[in-house]
């Protein structure tokens, strides 16, 4: 059994265009995990290559990842009552919470297109923390096209070789995950010795 | 509680960036070795279909179909995986040659 769901929508995309691509970014954003950076960097290499155009690739791509998220961003809205009270209580969800809705912004926009592993749980935490749908939707929209324009970009440079940029952009992506992941333990440690100092 | 969640984080960030970061500078490494060859033709992969190849390739639909001997009507939107299935025994390797040698033979100036 050889069944590999990437060749499926490469052989769709040659086939169908820009409407595949959507439907992948939708249902990515939705939190499926699919190739999405891969299909944006081949999508760029496709529209280099002439087998799609450039114009309605970017805005089909656009407008579907954008929903996806949306509903992601609904998930944790409706989840709210749910997460508030199992956690309405505990202080660290209240500062979390407080901290979203301040720099929420920030997050939103890296994790579209620089720490994207996280960006479906940035997603479920706007909803789920009463973050304005407003301010989530302009980040959102800006993020979304910078990693089209970035991913797509790189694959049109690439041309022919963009197996190999995508290898290298997942592997970066990981990376920059670990480095994050590194700055939070810091982060926490400082924070819990700072505690003991004031503490003695 | 805290102190765990900072030494989880601290494992979890170790291994992340050791393995992507090792794997990273690997990829980068062959980037740079294989950037001259950005406008080279792509390596032939089961999900393309023939309409692709003619594009990515320069070379007419009709010749590519004849040449791999798979009739043109009803196949445009098929794969090569298809192809594989379908007119040749399952063997990947055998279609993958056939793509290889008509591309190879193509001649645009015979009729």
């Amino acid at each position: 059994m050889d069944f590999n769901v990437t060749d499926y929508f490469l052989t769709g995309m040659v086939n169908y265009g820009a409407s595949i691509l959507a439907l992948v970014l939708l249902i990515g954003g939705i939190g499926i995990p699919l190739p999405g950076t891969f299909m944006v960097i081949v999508a760029g290499a496709f529209i280099r290559q002439g087998i799609i155009d450039f114009a309605p690739t970017l805005t089909f791509g656009l407008i579907a990842v954008v929903i996806g998220d949306s509903i992601s961003y609904a998930m944790g809205h409706y989840a709210k009552g749910w997460v508030e009270r199992k956690f309405g209580n505990n202080p660290s969800y209240l500062s979390a919470q407080k901290t979203f809705k301040k720099r929420g912004g920030i997050a939103i926009y890296l994790t579209r297109f620089l720490i994207t592993p996280l960006a479906v749980p940035t997603n479920l935490i706007a909803g789920s923390t009463g973050y304005s749908y407003r301010r989530f939707l302009a980040y959102d929209l800006a993020g979304e096209a910078t990693w089209l324009i970035l991913f797509g970009g790189l694959g049109y440079a690439f041309g022919s070789q963009w197996e190999m940029i995508s290898q290298l952009i997942s592997d970066s992506s990981g990376l920059i995950l670990g480095i994050v992941a590194l700055i939070a333990a810091g982060y926490l440690w400082r924070k819990r010795r700072h505690h003991h100092e004031v503490k003695s | 509680m805290k102190k765990a969640l900072a030494i989880g984080l601290l494992g979890v960030g170790l291994i992340l960036t050791g393995v992507y970061g090792a794997r990273a500078v690997k990829t980068y490494l062959l980037i740079r070795t294989i950037e001259n060859n950005i406008e080279n033709p792509v390596e032939l992969k089961r999900w393309m279909t023939v309409p692709y190849l003619s594009k990515t390739y320069n070379i007419p639909e009709d010749y590519l179909y004849k040449a791999i001997n798979v009739p043109a009507e009803g196949n445009h939107s098929h794969s090569l995986r298809y192809f594989r299935k379908n007119y040749y025994d399952d063997d990947l390797e055998a279609t993958l040659l056939a793509v290889q040698r008509a591309i190879a033979n193509y001649d645009p100036g015979k009729p």
